[in-house]
């Protein structure tokens, strides 16, 4: 039984694949053969829950690329997220709040409005979470749907881990 | 009360004041909120601001930023 959201929309894309599959014959397998990560999932399900936002990309802490979609159209996504990941370190290390102990992960929340969009970026425990959308919108809402998605992405992995040590047992 | 610019002046001022709002928020910014306090605005001559402004840029597939024209340096003028 799928726990979070992402697990259930994974359980439907298999579902449909396998439909394909048996509908299709040898030519459906390689959409079963294909399942995508819950990273994937995660940044196509942010882009449903808003309209607004045109395109999202999902990094972790060391900036390294785990997962884009919609419309993004720099040139090399990889190094942006990169150096977005760089840019809020800086910003976390400098502006790092009292009592706060060396190394411990900042929640961090950036918005930037800029004259043909605005990009948000949310980072939480080992994950960083950037979208870009149009400029008439409610920087509270966007950042609310980015917070739903990466609990739901961490709850995925912690039902998963659960998974794997029962099934380890 | 009557106003010193009469019913025309009112209306300039708030033509005036819609103006400046407009611009206020359609000037680009870079917020930030850290460990759930409160959001700060971030200078705009600050590096961050720029280095932060550039990479939304380039996501939004905006293209960059020119600088404003500067001023040639005036020569100094003789006092005498």
């Amino acid at each position: 039984m799928p726990v979070t959201v992402i697990q259930a929309a994974r359980e439907r894309l298999m579902g449909s694949c396998i439909v394909a599959q048996r509908g299709v014959g040898a030519a459906g397998l390689s959409c079963a053969a294909v399942p995508a990560s819950a990273n994937d999932l995660a940044v196509r399900y942010l882009l449903e829950l808003s309209t607004d936002i045109r395109g999202a990309l999902l990094l972790d802490r060391d900036g390294e690329l785990l997962a884009s979609a919609g419309q993004l159209p720099a040139d090399d996504l990889a190094a942006v997220g990169q150096r977005l990941v760089e840019a809020a370190h800086g910003l976390s290390r400098n502006g790092r709040p009292r009592g706060a102990q060396d190394g411990a992960q900042v929640a961090i929340e950036i918005d930037v409005l800029s004259t043909g969009g605005a990009m948000f970026l949310l980072g939480e425990d080992d994950l960083m979470m950037a979208c870009v959308t149009n400029r008439n919108v409610h920087p509270g809402l966007i950042f609310y749907d980015m917070h739903a998605v990466l609990r739901d992405l961490e709850r995925a992995a912690a039902a998963e881990s659960l998974r794997e040590q029962r099934g380890t047992r | 009360m009557k106003r010193p610019g009469g019913r025309l002046g009112g209306y300039a001022d708030e033509v005036a004041a819609a103006m400046r709002r407009r611009k206020e928020v359609r000037r680009p910014r870079v917020r930030v909120r850290l460990d759930h306090g409160e959001a700060r605005l971030l200078d705009d001559r600050t590096p961050e601001t720029g280095r932060l402004l550039t990479l939304a840029r380039e996501l939004i597939g905006e293209p960059p930023a020119e600088e404003p024209p500067r001023e040639p340096p005036r020569e100094p003028q003789d006092a005498g």
